[in-house]
């Protein structure tokens, strides 16, 4: 029989060798691949070096403000962890070992197959990002050896935690949630409810302040405490200050948290490990409910769509609503960047904001820094509905093959599929408008959050629209196989592409935020209805540009099928 | 005796539906066994349980002398498993797969090796080759010869000719024979196929609705029922109808017609 160490050596070996081998099966992939990885090393990059930046220019300019560089270390930290968290949310599952059912039958015990999954993180490609920041967090607060070596093992605990977190919503998300029955789904939402309920109630007492005092920041921290970037923040920072009673104490904390985590994920990982093949059970036990939802939800939108959209059109967007409403786990989709996205982001970056305001004032900061980041909460929006977007369409693929090979008008289907997210988007910003609304106080601010969002979804579409229909027009059809020259150019033409569609997106960022960071509702009345017309005119044009192109990659698809 | 399968009033539900109904099973040491059935039978779910994918509700279960609840981890090293549905890498290669599974149970690299290259041959499968490119036969061949790699006592093998071309089919019938009778090694193995377990096992087990209703050696199974000369398919259909009229009946006699006074 073979030993514990051996089997995980294998199978954190097995994990590294599919995920190479997952960049790269054909030249879309190779393209995908170059232009993923690309990416990932920039942006982790860029993200350390705007860290260690901030934090120098907060040391060197708000010398007194030592409360927030605490809070900043604190969100630094909960922004990884979201990040890593969010990363098997939206489905990017980058290889094929979190599938733990291909080894059942063999003699390996659950513990280990546990401990490889956690150690198998480091095999991604993505952890390039919590490394270069936790680098980045090492260069900034080691002071000597000793803070050196307290602070690695500090952030070896916090990234273990993170990746044990991972790993459960990983459980969570592919193998668990789907079996709970509504009831029990139900006290799990009734317990987020309550959780949002004392988020709110902490905000809204911050908000009391005209500004945001150090008491804020204070109690800021002190929510902070209880999760692992509180943990890792505070050892990380008493380091740093000397106060080696406080920072063991902290980090203990954290080891003990991620004992806990580990434990909580390790029954659900059981859990799994002993019912992971249960997908034999017969046929139409469960989902019924979930199909009569879909149904009528789908019925609903094609009745309200019927004098606006042709019959084809009307055909793929239900057919869509169909596939997505009964995928089980449309709920979770539409719970993470629906409720809790806008959560986090209205009441972190709004707190965030409003001290900014409050220390613009005081030290004269900047102005562009406060807009800046204002714009930073519409662009994680956007970047998260771009995920989502992304991970709709991946559901769908397969779906779109069997249209092709059908006399429906191409141009039709665009629309149908743009008229499809839509819909969804609408969902979307109605949470956000509500949350903004409840969570500021304001009405007007909800309708502006609510019309702003929708204005920017339409454009994303528009840009999705464009840069999915660019990349067939760079294969040879004739070729199937691709040169490196090819994918070279592929990546610059994706990476530019990218580009103009960030740029495409300032003008009505600019129409909508603008006016309410500064008071302006004249210009916000002209504003609106400006940035729908840009937003909708783009939309417009790309629809009538993106059908031809589908028309194209329709070519492409049966070739490919005639060759198989 | 030692039974190398020795099953006694295994339950298992999935929610609401019973896919096994208390089933008995005896499977002697070198034998060829047959599991039959029509679909959603239980006849997956059955094997899924010997190999200790799926815990069983009630009853007892025990595999090559180990208990199913205590000694799960040397049942999985004693057995090799073939699954209906092939769970394989498909970015590894035929090569890389078995050096895998072999190194997980525990071999040396040259013992890999070894093997390996025997299997290879026995299959007839291009080995490196990425799986994601064989069909469907090549990929049942690459897996049957992951369960053979580590020399298991038993294999369980749950429609192991679907999808595979006559001249594998008759291949991978005389490799297991010669299993059977030369190294005493124990197959059981599920099939829709009639004509291959009449070919070869010596006993069956006919499984229907999560009861078995008929087990033993063919020719006194047919004796039995009074079926003698008749093929393996009579026998089948006549034990599936025989019982389903028999589930009929007692359902009658239990549950009243509408309208109808019992009183």
């Amino acid at each position: 029989m073979v030993n514990l160490l051996g089997q995980i050596r294998l199978l954190v070996g097995l994990k590294a060798l599919l995920t190479l081998r997952s960049y790269g099966r054909d030249p879309l992939s190779i393209v995908q691949s170059v232009v993923f990885i690309i990416f990932i090393i920039i942006f982790a990059l860029f993200l350390t070096a705007a860290i260690i930046g901030s934090f120098i220019f907060m040391q060197n300019y708000l010398t007194e403000a030592v409360g927030l560089r605490v809070m900043f270390l604190a969100n630094t930290l909960l922004g990884i962890y979201v990040l890593w968290l969010l990363v098997p949310a939206f489905g990017f599952r980058i290889n094929e070992s979190y599938d733990v059912t291909k080894l059942l039958h063999l003699p390996v015990r659950r513990v280990t197959l546990f401990i490889a999954s956690i150690l198998g993180n480091f095999a991604d490609l993505t952890i390039l990002i919590p490394l270069a920041v936790m680098a980045g967090i090492l260069y900034l607060f080691t002071v000597d050896a000793y803070t050196f070596l307290f602070n690695l093992i500090t952030l070896f605990i916090f990234v273990t935690n993170m990746f044990i977190a991972g790993q459960l919503i990983v459980i969570l998300l592919y193998n668990f949630i789907p079996r709970i029955p509504v009831w029990k789904l139900l006290i799990a939402f009734a317990a987020l409810a309550m959780l949002c309920a004392w988020f709110y109630l902490a905000v809204k007492h911050s908000f009391r302040h005209e500004t945001v005092s150090m008491f804020d920041i204070a109690f800021g921290l002190k929510v902070y405490i209880y999760f692992p970037n509180g943990m890792a923040a505070s050892a990380l920072w008493n380091a740093r200050e000397g106060y080696w009673l406080s920072a063991f104490q902290s980090l203990g904390w954290l080891t003990l948290n991620t004992c806990v985590l580990g434990a909580i994920t390790n029954v659900f990982f059981s859990y799994w490990y002993a019912t992971g093949n249960i997908e034999g059970a017969p046929v139409g036990v469960r989902g019924q409910t979930r199909r009569a939802i879909a149904d009528l939800v789908s019925a609903f939108w094609v009745k309200a769509l019927r004098r606006f959209l042709s019959g084809q059109a009307l055909e793929v967007m239900r057919k869509d609503h169909l596939n997505l409403l009964r995928n089980r786990n449309f709920l979770l989709y539409k719970t993470i960047p629906a409720t809790i996205g806008p959560v986090l982001i209205i009441s972190a970056t709004w707190y965030n904001v409003n001290y900014l305001d409050f220390v613009q004032r005081e030290e004269s900061l900047p102005a562009c820094i406060t807009t800046a980041a204002m714009m930073f909460a519409g662009f994680i929006v956007i970047a998260q509905a771009h995920l989502f977007a992304g991970n709709i369409f991946g559901l769908e693929g397969r779906g779109i093959f069997t249209l092709f090979t059908t006399e429906i008008d191409k141009r039709q289907i665009v629309i149908g599929k743009d008229a499809f997210l839509l819909t969804l988007y609408l969902l979307d910003a109605t949470v956000f408008g509500a949350l903004t609304w409840l969570l500021l106080g304001k009405f007007v601010l909800g309708v502006f959050a609510f019309l702003g969002l929708m204005n920017l979804f339409m454009l994303m579409l528009a840009v999705g629209n464009f840069t999915s229909a660019v990349l067939p027009y760079y294969f040879d059809l004739e070729r199937p196989a691709v040169s490196a020259q090819q994918v070279i150019l592929l990546a610059i033409a994706e990476a530019f592409s990218a580009t103009v569609s960030l740029c495409l997106l300032i003008p009505p960022a600019l129409f909508i935020f603008l006016p309410v960071r500064f008071h302006l509702p004249w210009l916000e009345i002209i504003g609106v209805p400006l940035s729908f017309a840009y937003s909708f005119g783009w939309l417009w044009v790309s629809v009538h540009f993106a059908g031809p192109i589908v028309e194209r990659f329709e070519r492409m698809i049966m070739l490919k099928v005639s060759e198989a | 005796m030692e039974y190398t399968i020795f099953l006694e009033g295994v339950h298992k539900s999935y929610g609401p539906v019973h896919a096994l109904n208390g089933i008995d099973l005896q499977v002697r040491e070198g034998v060829f066994y047959g599991f039959l059935g029509p679909n959603g039978a239980g006849k997956s779910t059955a094997i899924k349980l010997m190999i200790g994918i799926l815990y069983p509700d009630a009853g007892r279960i025990v595999i090559n002398g180990y208990d199913v609840r205590t000694d799960i981890i040397k049942i999985k090293a004693s057995v090799g498993f073939l699954p209906e549905q092939l769970n394989l890498y498909e970015r590894l290669t035929g090569r890389e797969y078995l050096s895998f599974i072999g190194h997980m149970h525990g071999l040396t690299s040259d013992m890999v090796k070894q093997h390996s290259k025997e299997l290879i041959e026995l299959v007839d499968i291009e080995a490196d080759k990425l799986i994601d490119q064989y069909s469907l036969g090549m990929k049942k061949k690459i897996a049957l010869a992951a369960a053979m790699i580590h020399k298991p006592r038993l294999l369980l093998l749950d429609e192991p000719f679907t999808g595979i071309d006559v001249i594998s089919t008759r291949r991978i019938r005389e490799v297991l024979l010669t299993l059977t009778k030369e190294e005493k090694v124990t197959i059981f193995f599920s099939s829709h196929v009639l004509e291959i377990i009449e070919k070869l096992c010596t006993e069956i087990a006919i499984i229907h609705k999560g009861k078995i209703i008929k087990a033993g050696e063919i020719e006194k199974l047919k004796r039995e029922v009074g079926r003698e000369g008749t093929t393996l398919e009579d026998l089948f259909l006549g034990l599936i109808a025989e019982s389903d009229a028999g589930s009929i009946a007692s359902k009658e006699s239990v549950e009243p017609t509408p309208g109808e006074n019992i009183g």
